[in-house]
């Protein structure tokens, strides 16, 4: 019977514990969308000097596209449209990118990452704007 | 001091460089720096004091006592008593086994772009085939020396040049400005990783390997207090590199292909081929490390024959523990555990579970049936006693704010 009584409350907690977990805050998806855009012009950098190699920079733009698309996925409700937008928006971006980093067209990939950093430019400002100077 | 003497400190310190950083000890600093900036070398300093005073004093129980952590606790304190100790370290040591075993594979996908589970049966066998065939001094000596490819952090962060007063600041412990839950799971981590059990029950089981005796004391104390003082450096290198090169991008590590960005400015294509050998080689060799640990802890614990020396027939049951585990942290893997935050919980699940394998050793290094006129001071008692009690407390509060914070 006791037993009974401990296991409703773990149980419980773990759940709760679980719901949490499935459910970031906008400002988690915030900080996630600017890190991964970060790594992926990092990424993209590094291989158009060719400092990392074509097949890791594949790797980052896949683990990217896999992250964008849990978060756009966790977002549910219509309060998180405008950041499941910014989530598809850059996880748009990634395609052109992957195509370009495999046919080793720098130029084509330049021009991604030229996209890149206007989609940065605005997350910054709508950061600002939302958080005040 | 004696040539001889000299070469064996000089070997021994070079091998505790490298050996100290595994996947755990990288994940938690360059996670720190990314996240917190400079605010936790606290835990870091924290950590490899406390490392280096359990190593000091294994060493010493080894070469004095003759005998191994394990062994004495079963003698002195019963074989129902051990098995507390046998069943918590065995868990944490095979979820810390699947950590370094991912920590390959990841460098190995980083490599190659190829998925971690499909190397964790590779690094699984390539792990197991050294302790089969190899000897203890391979392992200890060869893998640990291997690892001072992890010297390229050291060097990453110099070329760097971080801001030093905020270096000296973040070693002073300081209250977070924001995800107060993260940042304490994130301390309890480097604490765990830092003070993982396995690695001081390993350090005893090999001074009795190599036939330590009393005039290895003094030798033994420079080898654990230069050696990890040396590799806390390098953790602490590792804690830098990621707040100059991550931090100030924005970048989180959610993924291991995002840590291996972060040699990239300091140091271009060695960087990050840098960053690739250390993962690999530093998960390698405390994968053997913790292997061989599980191993000495069951085989010791429960009077069966054990030696890394010995050929696999000779100690039958000892070899078959290392290669079960080995192949239990394997699957973890396979069946698609991520291995980063693996690694994150099992080191912060590792500080959870300190007093049970350190409280223990502790009575032991003041039992003077054992150690003689060598049993502790009261300063290294409290060092150790309140690091491993203040990481326990934090792990058991943070742990669950972290799982329900995500």
């Amino acid at each position: 019977m006791r037993r009974h009584h401990l296991a409703g409350p773990v149980l419980a907690a773990l759940l709760s514990a679980g719901a949490c977990s499935g459910t970031p805050s906008d400002d988690e998806v915030r900080e996630t969308l600017a890190s991964w855009s970060a790594t992926i012009r990092t990424a993209g950098n590094a291989w158009l000097q060719h400092d990392v190699p074509t097949r890791f920079a594949g790797d980052v733009l896949s683990a990217a596209g896999d992250a964008l698309q849990g978060e756009e996925e966790s977002l549910t409700g219509t309060e998180h449209t405008m950041l499941r937008g910014r989530c598809a928006e850059l996880r748009a971006l990634i395609q052109p990118m992957r195509d370009a980093i495999s046919r080793r067209d720098d130029a084509a990939l330049r021009k991604q990452l030229a996209t890149l950093a206007l989609f940065d430019a605005r997350l910054r400002s709508e950061e600002r704007a939302r958080t005040g100077p | 001091m004696k040539p001889k003497q000299l070469l064996e400190i000089t070997l021994g310190v070079f091998t505790s460089i490298g050996g100290f950083l595994e996947v755990g000890s990288m994940m938690t600093a360059a996670q720190a720096g990314a996240d917190f900036g400079y605010q936790l070398l606290w835990a870091i300093l924290l950590g490899t004091i406390c490392l280096a005073s359990l190593i000091e004093m294994s060493g010493r129980f080894a070469a004095v006592s003759g005998h191994t952590i394990a062994d004495a606790l079963r003698e002195r304190f019963g074989l129902h008593f051990f098995i507390v100790p046998l069943v918590a370290m065995g868990v944490v040591s095979i979820l810390l086994l699947a950590a370094e075993l991912g920590g390959m594979c990841a460098a190995l996908q980083i490599a190659t772009a190829v998925a971690i589970r499909w190397w964790a049966m590779p690094a699984a066998l390539l792990t197991w085939l050294l302790l089969w065939r190899g000897t203890f001094g391979m392992i200890e000596k060869g893998v640990s020396m291997l690892g001072l490819v992890t010297v390229v952090f050291g060097v990453a962060a110099i070329l760097l040049a971080p801001d030093l007063s905020g270096v000296a600041s973040g070693l002073v412990p300081s209250l977070p400005h924001e995800k107060a839950a993260h940042y304490w799971f994130l301390a309890v981590s480097i604490l765990g990783a830092a003070i993982a059990p396995a690695v001081f029950y390993f350090y005893s089981s090999g001074g009795v390997e190599e036939k330590w005796d009393e005039s290895h004391v003094a030798t033994n104390r420079i080898v654990a207090w230069g050696g990890i003082t040396f590799g806390g450096i390098l953790s602490g290198a590792v804690l830098i590199v990621a707040v100059l090169t991550l931090q100030a991008r924005g970048i989180t590590i959610d993924h291991f292909d995002q840590a291996a960005l972060m040699l990239l400015d300091p140091l271009h294509r060695i960087g990050f081929w840098g960053f690739v050998a250390s993962l690999f080689i530093a998960s390698f060799s405390a994968a053997l490390e913790v292997a061989l640990a599980i191993a000495y802890l069951i085989a010791q614990g429960l009077g069966w024959n054990w030696g890394e020396d010995l050929k696999p027939r000779d100690d039958a049951r000892f070899s078959v523990s290392y290669t079960v585990a080995i192949f239990v942290g394997a699957i973890l893997l396979v069946v698609g555990l991520d291995p980063l935050k693996l690694t994150l919980f099992t080191m912060a699940l590792t500080s959870a579970t300190l007093p049970i394998a350190v409280v223990p050793f502790l009575v032991l290094m003041n039992d003077d049936a054992y150690l003689g006129r060598y049993t502790n001071g009261y300063l290294s008692n409290a060092v150790v006693l309140f690091t491993v009690l203040v990481a326990c407390v934090l792990a058991v509060v943070s742990i669950p704010l972290e799982l329900a914070g995500g």
